[in-house]
Order: structure tokens, then C-alpha cells, then sequence
């Protein structure tokens, strides 16, 4: 299950600047590098961005592997991405929307491998306290985000496991071979996760 | 603590039956009042367990009957009865929702100690009273099943459960994590009620239900329903 923690990363301890910034700061970290991303159609400040966020993850001490390494499963998008982009004509368009995604995604792992995840639930509860009065609950939206940040590595891991099943029956090249299993375990894990928090009295507001 | 079950059915949609019912009872007009410590309940795989267990918090509906825990009426209120009633699945993994021991523990504790710092430190505490204190900060994925089941059952005991209630907690673990569990279920001040195929930790209750096919078969002192069950499988 090394995939489930390959994807957005997981928290590292270690006495980096990172480690100490607030949550906030991260946020505004990480905005600074997406916005400009997605917003700019230039290859080369994608480029820039991208370089810049490696050197950002990897100055928050965590083990390069963890800061850079990718999944397989996205390797392969990425590089379909930038194949048929290159195929059409395009690879400028290519090279641009996948070095945006990476600023992304290195971006996110900036705040989750410098960030205990109570912190961030914690802070997210702070954040939104204010929509208090409009009926929102903070604590079970911060809830559902850190289980939202647990959950997306778990499917990301599923295709993984499927994948290999799949392969020990000679049926890689089947998609419903590959997709149903995963939709099916995905089904399965939210439920179980209902049923997790559920058996602690979690998740259901405060009486 | 007292746990009662009247008359209580579940039955279930089975589209694909072999026996071409289009329904089909899991628990059939089970009726009992459960006011002992240590309450175990036995019986073959697919015989009701699991089901009979998950009535207790809400996780299952009956379809008929009443389950009533310390009072609280489950089907009408299951919100209230899981305050009351913590649960521990058979493979922690499901159970444990953080990606370390020590966040989880914290997750648990979050609506008690508003503190981080506090609420760490409570976390820890706990940890070290179950002895795998040394795992707060791996991930669940890089510990023993062992001690991935004593964390998910911190986690639940966090929450301070009046009863609790686990789901063949012996499974997935070895003979020194089975030993250990059971030392750590004999000494919870709890109300215990667990479904397991190890008779062993069976013998450890002060009452043993046999469970077949949806029905109470035996309900006494665990030596006889361990003597009954073994008849009723044939071994």
C-alpha cells in the first residue's frame, strides 16, 4: 500500500522553516504557485513554477522520494498528456498543462508533509468558524476535508492493487477489468470510513 | 449497563439467492437481556454475528424487535446509542481513519480536549497505556496487525464508550497479539460484548450466546456453550 502515501504525501517530522509556518502562510504558499500556473498559458513560467515548487519540496527535509516521487499510474497519465499533445502538434500545450498539474500537486504536498493533519483540521476549523452562523459546521467540514485528503492516495492505491489482479489474470488490456474493481472498492471504503466514524460517535455534529 | 434485544429481526434483500427467496433473515426474533461484563457470542460464519453486534450502535436496522442500550432506544435514536457503545471492526484498518496512531487517537479525543497540544499529550498517554506508545508516529500501514488493533481500540476507548463492542478482534493476529488482547479486554472496566470463532477468549466471558442460523441456539455459561457449539459444527 506504498502508493496510498506516494500521491499527496504523507507528514514528515523534521525541523525545517515549513515545519514551523502557519497553516495560513502554507495556504498562501501554495496559492502563490497554483494561481499563476493555471492562469498563464506560457510554457516556460509553468517550467519556472514547477522548478520552483521541487526546490520548495524538497527543502521541507523530507526524503526526496517522498517529496518528488511520483506514482507510477501518474507518470503514465502525464506522459499520455504530453504524448498525444506532442502527437497533434501541440507539445508547448502539452508540457504546459502537465508542469501545472505538477505545481499542484508539489504545491499540496508542500502543507501535507510539513503539516500534522489535526493541525490542518485545526486550522481549517478556525478558518470557518465564522460561517457558523449561516448553519455551517466546521468541525465536520474539517472532517470530511482531512478524510477527503486520506481518501484520494486510497484510490489512487486501488488502481494499483487492481492493476496487478488484473494482470495475474491476463486481462491489463480490459478498461471494465480495471475501472469496476476500483469503483467498487472505492464504494466499499467510503462506507467502511462511515462506519469508522460512526462506531466512535464521530462525524455526526455535536448533540 | 444493560443491553436488551426483543424480538428482533433483520431481514435482508437477496436478489440472487440460490434458494429463489427474494428476502432473507439474517436474525430471526432474537430476544435477551445482556447485564453481564464479558458477553461473548459464537456461531458459524455467516450465522448472524457480526449482524447481531452492529444493532448495538446503529450500524445495522432491525427490521422487527427493539434494541435498547442502557436505556436508549437504537432504532429510534442510534445517534445517542453510539455515544454510549464504542465499536471495534475485525480488521483495523478499516477502523483507523488518520494516517498515524497518534492522529487518529486525536481524532477521537477532538470533541473532549480542545487543546491540540493537550490533546496530543492524551493521545500519547493512551498509546503508552495499550504499550505502543514507540507507533504514534508511523503509519498505520508500517505497524504489526498486532498493534494496529490495540491502536483501534485506544481509538474507540478514547471516546470513553460505556460498552464496547468488537467484532472478532483474535482474527488477524497472531498468538502473542491475541494473548496480549486479551489481557487488555479483561482488564477494561466496560461492559464487553464480543463475537469471536476463538473459543479461547470465548471461555473468558461470563456468558456465551451460540448463534445458528439467525437464531439463539445455546445462551448459558461459556464452558456449556462452548461444549453445545463444538456438537453443533461437528468437531
Amino acid at each position: 500500500m506504498d502508493a496510498s502515501r506516494a500521491l499527496l504525501g504523507v507528514y514528515v517530522p523534521a525541523r525545517s522553516v515549513w515545519h514551523r509556518l502557519g497553516v495560513g502562510w502554507k495556504y498562501v504558499v501554495f496559492l502563490g504557485l497554483a494561481i499563476p500556473a493555471v492562469a498563464s498559458r506560457s510554457v516556460w513560467l509553468s517550467l519556472g513554477l514547477l522548478a520552483l515548487s521541487l526546490l520548495l519540496a524538497a527543502s521541507t527535509r523530507a526524503p526526496l522520494r517522498v517529496a518528488w516521487g511520483l506514482p507510477w499510474g501518474l507518470v503514465a497519465m502525464f506522459a499520455a498528456i504530453a504524448g498525444f499533445h506532442a502527437l497533434t502538434g501541440e507539445w508547448r500545450l502539452g508540457l504546459t498543462l502537465v508542469s501545472t498539474m505538477l505545481v499542484a500537486l508539489y504545491g499540496s504536498r508542500l502543507l501535507l508533509i510539513t503539516t500534522p493533519i489535526p493541525v490542518l483540521v485545526d486550522a481549517l476549523v478556525r478558518a470557518t468558524t465564522p460561517l457558523c452562523r449561516f448553519g455551517f459546521d466546521p468541525e465536520r467540514f474539517a472532517l470530511a476535508v482531512a478524510i477527503m485528503v486520506r481518501s484520494i492516495p486510497f484510490v489512487a492505491a486501488s488502481f494499483g492493487d487492481v492493476r496487478d489482479a488484473a494482470r495475474a489474470r491476463g486481462l491489463e488490456r480490459n478498461p471494465l477489468a480495471l475501472v469496476a474493481p476500483v469503483v467498487v472498492q472505492t464504494v466499499a471504503f467510503a462506507r467502511q470510513t462511515g462506519d469508522a466514524l460512526a462506531a466512535r460517535g464521530l462525524g455526526e455534529g455535536d448533540r | 449497563m444493560s443491553i436488551v434485544l426483543d424480538g428482533v429481526s433483520v431481514v435482508v434483500a437477496a436478489p440472487t439467492a440460490s434458494d429463489g427467496r427474494s428476502v432473507k433473515a439474517i436474525l430471526s426474533e432474537v430476544s435477551a437481556t445482556l447485564d453481564e461484563r464479558r458477553v461473548a457470542v459464537i456461531g458459524a460464519n455467516g450465522s448472524g454475528k457480526s449482524t447481531l453486534l452492529r444493532l448495538l450502535n446503529g450500524l445495522a436496522a432491525a427490521t422487527s424487535g427493539r434494541v435498547e442500550v442502557d436505556g436508549i432506544d437504537v432504532g429510534k435514536d442510534p445517534r445517542a446509542a453510539r455515544t454510549k457503545v464504542g465499536f471495534v471492526f475485525t480488521d483495523p484498518l478499516s477502523q483507523l481513519v488518520m494516517p498515524t496512531p497518534a492522529e487518529d487517537l486525536e481524532l477521537s479525543l477532538r470533541r473532549r480536549i480542545r487543546d491540540r497540544g493537550e490533546r496530543r499529550a492524551r493521545a500519547l498517554e493512551l498509546l503508552a497505556e495499550r504499550e505502543i506508545a514507540h507507533v504514534a508516529d508511523s503509519s498505520v500501514y508500517d505497524i504489526s496487525g498486532g498493534e494496529r488493533q490495540l491502536v483501534a481500540l485506544a481509538s474507540v476507548l478514547a471516546v470513553e464508550p460505556a460498552i464496547l463492542v468488537l467484532d472478532e478482534p483474535t482474527t488477524l493476529l497472531d498468538l502473542r497479539h491475541r494473548e496480549r488482547l486479551r489481557q487488555v479486554l479483561a482488564g477494561l472496566q466496560q461492559q464487553v460484548l464480543l463475537a469471536t470463532h476463538d473459543l479461547d477468549l470465548a471461555l473468558d466471558a461470563d456468558r456465551v450466546l451460540v448463534i445458528d442460523e439467525g437464531r439463539i441456539a445455546f445462551d448459558g455459561q461459556p464452558a456449556a456453550a462452548v461444549a453445545f457449539y463444538r456438537g453443533l459444527m461437528g468437531a
